[in-house]
């Protein structure tokens, strides 16, 4: 599986006129190398000024990348990023995204020939968020941000030109969704009540950090009334616990299971007494349906139930994950009390790993690289 | 493709919409010769009695299939 592959690199002259430019995305286009839209082209001068933000050697391999098992060296993911629009400092999150996707709990290889609708969500943590200008508020899924919305795009440049994903021939997802052609945010640290999601993972707060997760495109729970956490919470539940979730037939398995909600509600409930354990065990407890609503429909039969449900009780109530620290909480979005469940498919675990140096220790600054 | 490689001879059954989909990834993965058995599509929910309709019209590829030498490691 980790056999790497020989590639014969290949070089596209460009010269500075729009024209060209034009003609290169055509020609990207035709061979396959984009996700449709346009796409920079990688010069020489753009990946040498992308490598300053790296210590690795350029053809240094970062990562081995299925289902064709094309190998990911650090010069390979530039020339992605940069087709990708990204800018020269981005490359340090990139990097470590792709080291976290072929992390084997991630199960990329699933991820990448499945008819489920995952995309790869790229949350960033710490510092670096506001030294890339990562939108962690505003319509933070949506439009607008150059970092959320090319970094995300340059992870799938990868997993298209490195990875061998391709609609229809490798990829099988039955609709997929719009997350695929990019998927970014970054939690919203200074506006949560509660210690960021990757200090819960074991970093320190000033430790800069990404984590992958495989997540459906998220969806969304309006609540504005509910006076109590538990009803505000039980919207919630209700919606992460839908029968045509994988969650629910799932739960045996290591999967996990998300929910982002914004500053402005996370301060409320913290107001209530309740931390981030408090909702993921509330969760754990009540998104939930009874075995005999599942029984014969979504996905029933395919995978054991947890251990602890009762088969052959119809009133057991089965939850969508096989314990409550398997339920993510982030907080992140703009005004207002909507929620959003980032529901996956059961079947692949999150990865965080910290933006360092080659020798593993922690940088400060993008700018490090450039010392 | 891990059994095969184990030497346990496989079957693999695809839906003719997965046939190309199946070959393409044994190809990526240096198993051309990994035996797949091709069935009509659709195949969710469908009657059982339907299922095993299918299955009896691939019956000689599945036996090949099952009786054929382990798929060896191709470069």
């Amino acid at each position: 599986m980790n056999e790497r592959k020989k590639t014969t690199p290949i070089q596209f002259a460009v010269n500075d006129r729009l024209d060209d430019i034009f003609q290169f995305f055509e020609h990207c286009y035709e061979q396959g190398w984009t996700d449709g839209l346009p796409v920079y082209p990688p010069t020489e001068k753009a990946v040498n000024e992308m490598l300053r933000y790296t210590d690795r050697e350029p053809d240094e391999t970062i990562a081995v990348v299925p289902p064709k098992n094309g190998v990911a060296t650090t010069r390979t993911i530039a020339i992605n990023a940069i087709m990708a629009g990204c800018k020269p400092e981005y490359l340090p999150v990139i990097i470590a995204a792709v080291q976290a996707m072929v992390e084997p709990e991630y199960n990329l290889y699933g991820r990448q020939t499945t008819t489920h609708p995952g995309a790869h969500l790229l949350i960033v943590h710490g510092p670096i968020r506001h030294e890339l200008q990562v939108n962690c508020k505003q319509n933070v899924f949506g439009e607008g941000t150059r970092a959320n919305a090319t970094m995300g795009r340059a992870l799938r440049l990868i997993l298209i030109n490195i990875g061998g994903n391709k609609p229809g021939i490798t990829d099988m997802a039955t609709h997929g969704q719009p997350g695929k052609y990019s998927f970014c945010m970054g939690e919203d640290e200074e506006g949560s009540p509660w210690p960021a999601f990757h200090v819960e993972r074991g970093l320190h707060a000033s430790t800069s950090a990404v984590t992958m997760l495989c997540a459906e495109s998220p969806h969304n729970i309006n609540d504005q009334v509910s006076k109590t956490p538990e009803m505000y919470l039980g919207s919630a539940a209700s919606t992460m616990a839908t029968l045509g979730g994988n969650g629910l037939y799932r739960s045996a398995l290591q999967g996990e299971q998300g929910l982002v909600i914004t500053a402005e509600s996370a301060q409320w409930l913290a107001e209530f007494g309740w931390t981030k354990p408090k909702i993921r065990d509330f969760l754990f407890l009540n998104a939930r349906q009874t075995v005999g609503q599942l029984r014969n429909r979504g996905a029933w039969g395919k995978s054991p139930l947890p251990d602890f449900i009762d088969g052959k009780d119809d009133n057991a109530r089965v939850p969508i994950v096989n314990k409550a620290e398997n339920i993510l909480v982030l907080v992140a979005g703009g005004h207002q009390r909507h929620m959003n469940a980032l529901l996956t498919a059961g079947y692949s675990m999150s990865i965080t790993k910290a933006l360092t140096r080659k020798n593993g220790t922690p940088i400060t600054s993008v700018r490090d690289f450039l010392l | 493709m891990h059994l095969e490689r184990q030497g346990v001879p496989t079957a693999t059954f695809v839906t003719h919409a997965f046939d190309r989909y199946a070959r393409g990834l044994c190809r990526m993965q240096a198993m051309q010769t990994l035996p797949i058995v091709v069935i009509a599509h659709p195949i969710a929910a469908r009657p059982i009695a339907q299922l095993q309709d299918k299955v009896r019209g691939v019956k000689s590829d599945l036996i090949q299939a099952l009786t054929t030498g382990p798929t060896p490691p191709q470069s």
